[in-house]
């Protein structure tokens, strides 16, 4: 006891150096067979450790381990395998000697314990106060319509909502119990193979209406082996500064002992857009003295105040749906394609994975028919990138190694190569983009003209997709993603480990006009191109060392210290050239040239010590603090402290548990902790910038005052309690996990409006505001029924959440057209004037301003972001699981979202159907009080935004090993997989899907001209030897 | 030998633990302190160039607010569109609600535009307050730099005064970089601290040294124009007349592709979201239909357009929804670069006729008035093609010799300020004065105005958008100046 404590003072005060030798240490060495129960299938890649110590090992192949330098004495060895129950044994060792133990291991429907990654490393889900949900996203991606790595997160856990990109390449919105922050992002952060990632959702320098690429969607979803999500601050403050939204955990998969495997598989699928778009109405009428009235005709209108009032006779109400005309449609098929082959294997001293894949995606869009004829009939050709102006491949080589270096020293090396190309359409919140002339068009065809000639615009508002798709906008992404990881362990019970890496990617954006081509809006015309060079870096480096002894026999004890530094870099050289001549492609070649530089840089180091206390291995108690600086605090704040404890304890094997024949596991956790977002990289400065000005048709220098800074600026604090409790019943067939959380996000960052009468910046951040986020969280796992012929499982998991701004400090509500912060209320609550009621007075059957009741001020409308998600995903195997179907639902609700395409469409676009005579009272009234009603209130368009979407089916069938073992290529592995995503949608939005979102990313969700998510058809053969 | 290589491990482990130890022991400021080089720190202005640089970035202020700025949430329209969608000269024909706002005259607190113009001006005062230290100090013999900025002071808290009503704060930033939050302030009080400026910038000028002339020509211009706006107009024809402006002066603000376009021609004659308004509400002046030189007017992508800029080929607004006729596009800036003259000695002459005509000098108000006509080539902004010698297609004929006939006495005071007003409107178009006019004729005659009643004046009636126009006269103080202590917002409704 007093040589533990001894130790634990060695280890935990000297921050990282055990100064004082302990005593002489004898080992010896076990060895031993993982198999499965039942059939006596070897397990490979189970995880077989010395209980208290950092011994460990993965199964071969075979099945079989060997664990050297295991120290003398009864110890415990515990096995870890996927889709298996857990086990131990306690084993004696001798000095010198070799001890055997051999594991049958049931196969289990759920699995409660298994191995997470955590910040210092990996361990026991039991040690772990928190619950970190791990996904086999291996398993998901063979089975799965999976296309993109938002697929692979959207609707896995219980708690983060994602909310993807609905166009090919597009970024998506993760948040992870709520919205913390007014100001900051939300997003969380993503660690690969234990490097900080590279993971921004707004990663292009040019904009096409509000949709971006993502960082994160350059991952190959088919390279990962599983990834964990570490939803809060309790579990996320090792993670140090930047982490208060959560982590994603990525894993890539790793070689395993034994002779080379390979695996290979193609996916093709075809991607259909099977919405309802809306439909474009146009009156036609008469005055009483005969003039042609219309609603699209701006000095002679048809609206029903016209018509009311007797200065319209309807004539006729023509409508047209340019999407649901083969001429005018600008949507089409299009195609999606994977292949890929990885080969892995080696032996105990060196383990390889090699991986390399291809994938290529085309959108939905394309040149409609009519436009393709005068095209060809100008220019005689239409280039692919401009038939088909969405489309993304991308080429991916992954080799990962571990290098058993000595039998106390291994490392793993993981190095990905990205290379990818993306071309994105002119669309969404784009005066020049598809949505806004294809929502914004009339109710005929025959209207005049497509710019520059005398042809009708087909439906179109102003411009037509033959002319937008000419304007080509390029992402060419080439990454390089490498870490080192490095594991010594010089004692038994101290190990020392290093996460050390580069997340380079190197993206060129372009934008080019040809002379002569593109909208003819502004000067496009004349033709431009945009050439915008960029650089990011994000480097890890992070060393820990973890000390882990019996303090007693039943008292354990683990201590980990650790330094971390980590340095995000982005430099960005941007060239735009205008003015080209025909046939120029290049910013030299223009009449006209401009430049220009851009950087930020961002610096986390920090340091943090934990230790845990474990009773009986069954009652984890663990304590740390993190110290964090960071180059974008403000000179007066210095380094910053985030505590953490949890505590976790498998209460079903206390001898005192009251022994239910059901439950075959239950545990308790409750877990405290605190983690932080920082600034942006110059928040906290005062600063001038400088920019050329025009004197006297000159260029000359000039600076301006740009920021105030606030030199006290320190970095939002989130402090989360959870608890809950992991069930694991009925022969581990069934599981239950429930957990609450309450967060509350102090200093949060306000970008505090300063007054314009100040003179100088629009903002300033100040720490100020306080949110609060309470939720809860719960999954039912289970295997209903398991037979040789059938099986049935089903995984339920909901997960609600409560966003509440409390304070924002001395700073006055912040208003805005809708979304306002108010304390007492949501973060980006909804507010606008609410329609109350209507009578139609005169009976007339149209109702006016002076019909309609609004409140006289804007009241809260509701949360803009969901509050609850409920998952439901069933599943049947047949005929000894040769076939398994799956389904995923998906209900998303208790928020609202406006239908800010119909709003635009009644305003300004004039072809709504709200501004018919056949429209209802009913269906009047939001168009009324929008353009007639004096408060001019867009409210009427802010619906409930509840859904529920089928999001994915997916049928595999996977023969028997022996129908598909063949003497030539000894083949032992294959399944086909037939999928569709995005299968239906259940809504009371009247808008075309709720999930469509110009730019997905941002903290808002708006549908403002957005295009929803296609369906994907996707048809899966995977093929291993 | 089992206890040596525990012992070496042991030792090993050691190493790195001090290796550990003096990383984590590094000085905090080398590994965390980075430096962007995006950013200028104060530090780094002790120089004369600093001071110069700082010199052009209060006149860059300057430009932005009069002929906009192009880019993502900065103001695009300046105050010279702003102030004249409010009066009669532009008509909104963008989707922006906050622009159909004003044009309606129907302005919210939150409007977002209206925030812009409100940043944009005070930015332009602190600005020129922030560069006269520095200049001051690093550029001590260049007087007259100094009195340009208090011009360009006293120019931004005129136009705060003119466009918003009585209420706006004038806050400072201390010695220390705190804000230091101001009372509001009734119009009258701003434009007394502009006569300040004014007068300062006269006291900082050098004799005989060209920008010391140029300062003290634009301060008695401003200054003549403030006391118009406070009913003195015995002083204001002094100060003007006393200065001696040239009568071909112009402080002209540049704009070219590579640096600014002019945004008055970006939004009107290439975007199309704002509109040359024609007898607007109905009464609002008319240069589409007056055939009138200063303000000339084409059909959007006609022929007429064209012959000035080759790539006006909009024919329709952004919004298309710009009412009755054509879409209009003004002429008087009809390139990316023309220049806009935001003082000119036009206006000294029209101050000099305003005091004729106030003095009862009926004579002698229209030889002014005439003068100015007849010399239409000196007068007009630079960038306005049109000329008194020479025929320009799309310019109105020149007749007997004058390409803008001369006036004569309608007979009545009344019909002779109604004269003034729009002579007024057609040589200062689009340059922020119009909607101090229209405040001036319905402000009492107490009060130095012409007491005009509202409808006769402001646009009203049926708003071809929809609705009927509002009631406003003026910007309001927006909701963003909440967060300034002092807010009581607009103080009351007088004009």
């Amino acid at each position: 006891m007093i040589r533990s404590v001894r130790r634990i003072l060695i280890v935990g005060l000297s921050a990282l150096a055990p100064m004082v030798a302990p005593a002489q240490q004898t080992t010896g060495t076990i060895t031993g067979t993982a198999r499965e129960q039942g059939t006596g299938r070897p397990i490979p890649n189970a995880r077989v450790m010395v209980t208290g110590t950092s011994i460990a090992v993965p199964t071969r192949d075979d099945g079989t381990y060997i664990l050297r330098g295991v120290p003398t004495g009864s110890v415990e060895v515990r096995v870890l395998a996927l889709g298996h129950a857990a086990q131990k044994q306690t084993v004696t060792v001798t000095a010198d000697g070799t001890a055997g133990a051999d594991f049958s291991l049931a196969p289990v429907a759920v699995q409660l314990e298994q191995l997470v990654t955590t910040a210092i490393g990996q361990a026991r889900s039991v040690e772990v106060g928190n619950d970190i949900p791990k996904i086999n996203a291996a398993e998901v991606v063979q089975t799965k319509p999976i296309t993109n790595i938002t697929d692979l997160l959207n609707a896995r856990a219980p708690g983060v909502q994602v909310l993807a990109g609905t166009m090919v390449g597009t970024g998506q919105r993760i948040r992870i119990r709520g919205q913390n922050s007014l100001s900051l992002s939300n997003d969380p952060i993503f660690i690969i193979d234990g490097i900080r990632m590279q993971s921004s959702t707004g990663s292009s320098s040019i904009g096409i209406g509000g949709s971006t690429p993502s960082r994160i969607s350059d991952i190959d979803p088919n390279q990962i082996e599983s990834f964990e999500v570490v939803k809060g601050p309790s579990a996320s403050t090792l993670y140090g500064t930047d982490a208060a939204n959560g982590v994603i955990v990525i894993t890539t998969k790793r070689g395993r002992v034994g002779r080379a495997k390979w695996n290979s598989f193609i996916q093709h699928g075809r991607i259909v857009d099977k919405n309802t778009y809306p439909t474009a109405y146009t009156v036609f009428g008469h005055s009483p003295t005969g003039a042609i009235r219309r609603t699209d005709l701006s000095s002679a209108t048809c609206f029903p105040g016209d018509i009311s009032l007797g200065r319209c006779i309807v004539d006729s109400v023509a409508s047209f749906n340019l999407f649901a005309n083969k001429e005018t449609t600008p949507l089409a098929p299009a195609y999606e394609e994977e292949y890929g082959a990885d080969v892995s294997g080696g032996s105990e001293t060196a383990r390889y994975f090699v991986h390399g894949s291809y994938s290529g995606e085309q959108g939905v869009y394309k040149v409609p028919q009519f436009e393709i004829n005068r095209l060809l009939a100008k220019n005689g050709i239409i280039p692919g990138e401009q038939l088909r102006p969405n489309a993304l491949t991308r080429a991916t080589m992954r080799a990962n190694m571990n290098l058993q270096l000595s039998p106390l020293a291994d490392v793993a090396i993981s190095t990905a190569f990205i290379s990818s190309s993306q071309r994105l359409p002119q669309t969404e919140n784009n005066t020049t983009g598809l949505t806004s002339s294809a929502y914004g068009g009339q109710g005929y065809r025959t209207k005049c003209c497509i710019l520059g000639t005398t042809l009708p615009l087909n439906g179109y508002r102003a411009f037509t997709p033959g002319d937008m798709f000419q304007e080509t906008v390029k992402q060419d992404i080439n990454r390089f993603i490498g870490s080192l990881t490095p594991n010594w362990r010089p004692l038994s019970w101290l190990t020392a480990r290093g996460n050390f890496g580069i997340d380079f990617t190197n993206r060129v954006d372009s934008d080019l006009c040809r002379q002569g081509q593109c909208s003819d809006f502004g000067s496009s015309r004349l033709g431009f191109k945009l050439n915008n060079r960029t650089n990011l870096f994000d480097y890890t480096f992070d060393l820990n060392s973890t000390a882990q002894f019996h303090l007693t026999n039943a008292l354990g004890s683990k201590t980990t210290v650790g330094v971390q530094y980590y340095r995000s870099i982005f430099e960005r050289n941007g060239a735009e050239g205008d003015i080209l001549p025909p046939g120029a492609t290049t910013v030299s070649q223009a009449s006209v040239f401009f430049g220009s530089e851009a950087s930020t840089y961002k610096v986390t180091a920090g340091s943090f010590v934990e230790h845990t206390f474990s009773l009986n291995d069954r009652l984890f108690l663990t304590g740390a603090f993190r110290a964090d600086n960071n180059s974008a605090f403000g000179t007066k704040t210095s380094v910053v402290i985030y505590p953490k404890a949890s505590l976790s304890w498998v209460v079903s094997e206390e001898p005192f548990f009251a022994r239910f024949g059901f439950i075959n596991q239950l545990r308790l956790r409750t877990a405290y902790g605190q983690s932080g977002t920082s600034p942006g990289t110059n928040d906290a400065l005062l600063f001038y910038t400088a920019s050329a000005a025009n004197v006297a048709d000159q260029g000359t220098a000039a600076l301006f005052f740009s920021a105030l800074g606030n030199p006290n600026l320190k970095p939002e604090r989130a402090t989360e309690v959870e608890g809950g409790l992991d069930l694991d019943m009925f022969d581990n067939r069934a599981s239950i996990t429930v957990t609450a959380y309450h967060k509350k996000t102090k200093d949060a960052l306000v970008a505090r409006t300063l007054p314009p009468s100040a003179g100088i910046s629009a903002v300033r951040f100040e720490n100020l505001g306080s949110v609060q986020n309470t939720g809860f969280e719960a999954s039912v796992r289970g295997q209903i029924v398991q037979t040789r012929m059938i099986g049935l499982d089903a995984n339920l998991a909901y997960s609600n959440n409560n966003n509440k701004l409390l304070s924002l400090g001395s700073v006055p509500p912040i208003i805005g057209t809708d979304i306002r912060e108010i304390p007492g209320y949501p973060l980006f609550g909804v507010w606008n004037r609410k329609i109350l009621g209507y009578n139609d007075i005169n009976h007339d059957g149209i109702l006016t301003g002076n019909e309609v009741i609004v409140s006289d001020s804007a009241v809260f409308l509701g949360r803009s972001s969901p509050g609850l998600e409920l998952t439901f995903e069933p599943g049947m195997d047949l005929w000894n699981n040769m076939f398994r179907f799956t389904a995923a639902f998906d209900h998303k609700g208790r928020f609202v979202l406006k239908n800010s395409n119909e709003r635009i469409r009644c305003n300004q676009r004039l072809n709504c159907f709200g501004l018919t005579p056949q429209a209802s009272l009913a269906e009047q009234v939001r168009v009324v009080a929008l353009r007639d009603h004096p408060s001019r209130t867009e409210g009427g368009f802010w619906e409930n935004g509840e859904y529920t979407k089928l999001r994915e089916i997916a049928l595999t069938f996977t023969p028997p090993a022996s129908w598909v073992q063949h003497r030539f290529i000894r083949a032992d592995r294959l399944s086909i997989t037939g999928a569709v995503r995005n299968v239906k949608t259940w809504t009371q939005f009247t808008g075309i899907d709720p999930e469509a979102a110009a730019g997905a990313q941002f903290n808002l969700q708006d549908p403002f001209q957005a295009v929803p998510p296609p369906r994907y058809y996707t048809f899966r053969f995977n093929f291993g030897f | 030998m089992a206890k040596l290589k525990q012992q070496a491990r042991i030792k090993r482990a050691c190493t790195l633990g001090m290796a550990a130890l003096l990383l984590a022991a590094c000085s905090k400021d080398k590994i965390i302190t980075i430096t962007d080089p995006d950013v200028i720190f104060p530090s780094d202005l002790g120089t004369p160039e600093s001071a110069e640089a700082l010199r052009v970035g209060a006149l860059a202020r300057l430009s932005d607010i009069t002929g906009g700025l192009q880019g993502s949430g900065s103001l695009n329209e300046g105050i010279f569109f702003f102030s004249g969608v409010l009066a009669d000269e532009w008509r909104s024909t963008d989707t922006f609600v906050q622009r159909d706002e004003v044009d309606s005259r129907a302005i919210t607190l939150a409007n977002s535009a209206m925030t812009l113009e409100a940043r944009g001006l005070h930015r332009t005062r602190v600005a020129a307050l922030l560069a006269i230290p520095v200049l001051r100090q690093f550029k001590p013999l260049s007087v007259s730099d100094v009195g340009q900025m208090f011009w360009v002071r006293g120019w931004a808290e005129m136009t705060i005064a003119e466009n918003f009503c009585n209420g706006m704060p004038i806050s400072f930033l201390d010695e220390s970089n705190t804000i230091q939050y101001g009372d509001p302030e009734t119009n009258v009080q701003i434009y007394n601290r502009a006569l300040k400026s004014f007068d300062s910038a006269s006291a900082n000028t050098t004799a005989g040294v060209a920008r010391g002339d140029t300062v003290k020509w634009l301060a008695a211009i401003e200054k003549g124009r403030v006391l118009l706006d406070l009913g003195d107009y015995a002083q204001a024809g002094s100060v003007v007349t006393t200065a001696n402006v040239p009568n071909n002066f112009k402080f002209t603000m540049s704009y070219s592709q590579t640096i600014l376009d002019n945004q008055i021609w970006a939004l009107n004659n290439s975007a199309g979201r704002w509109m040359p308004a024609n007898n607007e509400g109905p009464l609002g002046l008319n240069p589409a239909t007056a055939n009138d030189p200063r303000v000339p007017i084409c059909i959007g992508g006609t022929a007429a357009c064209k012959n000035f800029d080759p790539n006006q080929t909009r024919a329709n607004s952004f919004d298309q929804n710009f009412g009755a006729g054509s879409f209009l596009v003004q002429l008087v800036w009809p390139t990316r670069d023309a220049d806009i003259s935001v003082a000119m000695g036009t206006e000294a002459r029209l101050i000099e006729a305003e005091v004729a005509l106030r003095s009862g000098d009926v004579a002698t108000f229209l030889a002014k008035l005439n003068f100015l006509r007849a010399n239409f080539n000196t007068f007009k902004q630079p960038s306005d093609p049109c000329s008194e010698t020479l025929t320009i297609a799309g310019c109105p004929t020149i007749t007997g010799g004058n390409l803008l006939l001369p006036l004569t006495d309608p007979g009545t005071q009344s019909a002779n300020e109604d004269l003034l007003f729009r002579e007024r409107a057609f040589w200062l178009w689009s340059t922020a004065h119009r909607l101090a006019d229209l405040r001036r004729l319905v402000r009492p005659v107490s009060d130095g105005g012409f007491g005009r009643t509202e409808n006769s004046v402001f646009p009203n009636g049926f708003y071809y958008k929809g609705g009927n126009y509002g009631d406003d006269k003026f910007l309001i103080i927006p909701i963003a100046e909440q967060n300034n202590p002092q807010y009581r917002g607009c103080l009351d409704r007088n004009p």
